[in-house]
């Protein structure tokens, strides 16, 4: 009964939150732009770029967010991570970090 | 159970509810044909496949083994081969179950919803995607036509027997000779491609013909990557100085052309008259012939769609992906082709399973080779706003900077990025 | 310049690196083709000794230039010490080890994961052997890199044996006998610190040992170490030498 009530209280928060925000594409959707450069799937093909399939959530996060703050130095993930909003960068991390 | 994995157990039992669902619909296969074997046309397939694992897929293509554009500049200046840019169906029909026909479409029947094709049965679709490429203006200069471009004036930007035959010319050239590139009006296939093809070659000219030269008519008054472009042909080639082996002439210098006389190899552009000892004339493109022959283009010669699923806004259930297609900020790129197609299919998976498409997310990163080591890029992410897609101001064009570090890095990460993209299209 | 940095066929190498960009599907193939078209380098430890000899005491305030000058930033982290999984931390590593891991690169000797090496190939064919000292002095004056978190104690704990006590029976010595008690190197230049490494840098050297790919090692030492080590003990020793990085002081 207790799990049902935060099950309700969680459904109407995430919508409540929906609301405000602007929609944001899926993770597997946003993960697919990363695919032409760091491999289908993020599964990289043994090329520079590295793979993102399996890769820690926060660690990808925290990347992303310093290539956009130039807080990290880069060739181009500096203007890329620039495209990319918080939800979508967590989208992004959740969609890579669940592909094994 | 924290709020994080009580999120996670919810989302893994929500995708179990629409996947019963999508199973009875399914219950007729539903049958997507994809029309155009390259770049965009192949991810299209692949993806499709990862999209909907029940869907049937049948893939359209002429050619058994498929040249793709990207690199082909490397071909002419002899760095690579046609084969390393050839590729084959092999992998869409073993991994991804794609039926792949090699024929021709000839016709289109929407109220049906068939494709006829030349040698073949007709193919009944519930949703077709169409990537037919660009094809040439060849009519619009006064002594230019497609013969004179299969044999005096190439254009070498569709990958194969043009590119062989520039190579052979670019390597009769006499010494100190010019050679001439006319560059196309916006819109085109590879916008900076051009200016890659003008800058390897003077590099190629540096090692066998170092008193050669390049001369771009451009009917533009600047191009893409253009700052970073310049600063290498002035770190490389004496840009802006009595000795430059690129000579650059826009639109508001006269490079716009008149007529040509393809015997004397002569150009008659606005500045004035230009001899020359080989001659790469990149002409005005349009939508791919294909996409006119199924009534897809519009006035302007390409054919307008729905942002967000590139279905055209003039046939329904018909999707049109690629460089054919009308996508406002986006260039026509093979990553960008690569980028649509996913959003497209991701669409059609949606569509057949009876849902709303969600948000679209598309991206356009593109390297070009200044010399063998040194690359400049643009790297940009696109949304739908109105149905525009729009390019989201903060990324861009590679910084200037006084490090040998940047550029070199980028022409490593330039292969490494083809191969790679070459197998999410093809592998 | 000395000549054990160039040889006759340097420029043909290069050559073979230049027209490198050969195609995804026939990839594999091609790497194998180009690495049989060049027998790979390796050093002769009379010949590295020399090298290392003529290294100058680098200048570490001029190696932090290099370190973001260069872009070895944008991968080793902003102060060396990695944020990904997929490159080394030089923070706290050994002078010689620096220095000697640029020359190999520099001359073309290593090829493990041949499309990634690419790049460093590339970077330090652009430094002289004084800007390597430097950036050599800069990761040295560094603590040894902090803990990575995606750091496994439990498989730590199972490596540690192996490491501290080798398996004679196997072929294999003790780890630490040259990594150092605490994995911070010991008497030999080509000896690298250990602590603190990123443990997937680490699994993915130890495996190009193993399958005879990286062939830095002078003497073949490491190939033969790695030859008789399992997967699991590769894992192991990954996450027994992380476990033992330091929480970095700040750059300085």
């Amino acid at each position: 009964m207790h799990k049902l009530l935060l099950f309700c209280l969680l459904l109407w928060t995430n919508q409540a939150q929906a609301a405000q925000e602007p929609p944001i594409a899926t993770g597997k959707m946003l993960g697919d732009t990363c695919a032409s450069c760091h491999g289908t799937h993020g599964r990289s093909f043994d090329e520079y770029m590295p793979s993102l399939a399996g890769i820690n959530r926060d660690q990808l996060v925290a990347a992303m967010k310093d290539y956009r703050a130039d807080r990290r130095a880069s060739v181009v993930m500096n203007r890329i991570a620039k495209g990319y909003n918080d939800r979508e960068i967590e989208a992004i991390a959740d969609y890579f970090s669940r592909i094994k | 159970m924290n709020r994080r994995e009580l999120l996670k157990a919810l989302g893994a039992s929500a995708l179990l509810l629409p996947a019963s669902a999508l199973a009875k619909t399914h219950n007729k296969t539903a049958h997507v044909v994809i029309v155009g074997g390259g770049i965009g046309g192949a991810t299209a397939a692949k993806y499709l496949r990862l999209a909907a694992p029940h869907v049937q897929i049948t893939l359209v293509e002429p050619v058994k083994r498929f040249i793709t554009c990207l690199r082909s500049t490397d071909v002419i200046v002899g760095h690579m081969s046609l084969d390393d840019i050839t590729f084959t169906y092999d992998a869409l029909r073993a991994k991804y179950r794609v039926n792949v026909i090699h024929d021709r479409v000839v016709g289109l029947n929407p109220d049906k919803k068939t494709v006829q094709l030349l040698n073949g049965k007709p193919l009944t679709y519930d949703r077709l995607v169409v990537s037919p490429g660009v094809d040439f203006i060849q009519g619009d200069v006064e002594g230019y036509n497609r013969e004179v471009s299969e044999t005096v004036m190439p254009h070498g930007w569709k990958a194969g027997p043009q590119t062989l035959l520039l190579k052979k010319q670019l390597e009769a050239m006499p010494q100190g000779g010019t050679y001439v590139m006319v560059a196309p009006p916006l819109p085109y296939r590879c916008p900076p491609g051009p200016y890659e093809r003008a800058s390897l070659v003077a590099e190629w000219f540096q090692k066998h013909n170092p008193k050669a030269k390049v001369v771009i008519l451009d009917p533009k008054d600047s191009f893409t990557k253009d700052v970073p472009f310049k600063k290498a042909w002035e770190r490389l080639y004496g840009f802006n100085t009595a000795n430059s082996m690129i000579e650059w002439i826009p639109a508001a210098q006269g490079g716009k052309m008149l007529r040509v006389d393809a015997a004397s190899k002569t150009l008659v552009a606005e500045a004035g008259s230009f001899k020359a000892d080989a001659v790469n004339y990149i002409p005005p493109q349009r939508a791919g012939t294909l996409a006119f022959r199924m009534g897809l283009t519009n006035r302007e010669g390409w054919c307008p769609v729905d942002r967000r699923t590139f279905e055209s806004s003039i046939i329904k259930d018909v999707h049109v992906i690629g460089d054919a297609a009308i996508a406002d900020t986006m260039p026509k790129s093979g990553y960008s082709a690569n980028s649509q197609a996913k959003v497209a299919v991701q669409a059609i998976a949606d569509l057949l399973a009876g849902k709303t498409p969600g948000e679209p997310a598309m991206i356009n990163v593109c390297y070009s080779l200044a010399g063998q080591d040194y690359g400049v890029s643009i790297a940009d992410i696109f949304k739908v706003v109105d149905n525009r897609i729009v390019k989201l101001p903060a990324s861009g064009v590679s910084p200037i900077t006084d490090s040998p570090a940047q550029p070199l890095l980028e022409a490593v990460y330039q292969r490494n990025w083809h191969r790679t993209f070459a197998n999410d299209c093809f592998a | 310049m000395n000549k054990t940095f160039t040889s006759p066929s340097f420029a043909a190498r290069l050559a073979t690196l230049a027209t490198w960009g050969l195609l995804g599907l026939s990839g594999a193939v091609a790497a194998q083709d180009a690495k049989s078209v060049t027998p790979m380098p390796e050093w002769e430890y009379t010949q590295l000794e020399q090298a290392l000899a003529k290294a100058s005491q680098g200048n570490p305030e001029s190696g932090k230039h290099l370190h973001h000058y260069m872009y070895c930033s944008a991968c080793h982290g902003d102060d060396g010490n990695s944020p990904s999984r997929n490159w080394p931390s030089l923070t706290g590593q050994k002078p010689d080890y620096v220095v000697k891991t640029l020359l190999d690169y520099k001359q073309d000797m290593r090829r493990d994961h041949y499309r990634k090496a690419q790049v460093m190939t590339r970077i330090s064919q652009l430094l002289n052997e004084n800007q390597m000292a430097d950036l050599a002095a800069y990761y040295a004056r560094q603590a040894a890199p902090s803990v990575p978190p995606q750091t496994n104690l439990k498989l730590a704990r199972q490596g540690a044996k192996l490491a501290q006590s080798g398996d004679e029976k196997r072929g294999i010595s003790a780890c630490s006998s040259c990594h150092g008690e605490k994995g911070e190197s010991g008497i030999t230049p080509d000896t690298p610190a250990l602590a603190g490494q990123t443990p997937e840098y680490f699994v993915q050297a130890m495996q190009m040992y193993k399958a005879g790919m990286r062939s830095s090692d002078v003497g073949g030492v490491m190939r033969m170490f790695a030859k008789n080590l399992t997967e699991k003990e590769i894992q192991a020793l990954a996450h027994y030498y992380a476990s033992l990085g330091s929480v970095p002081g700040k750059d300085n």
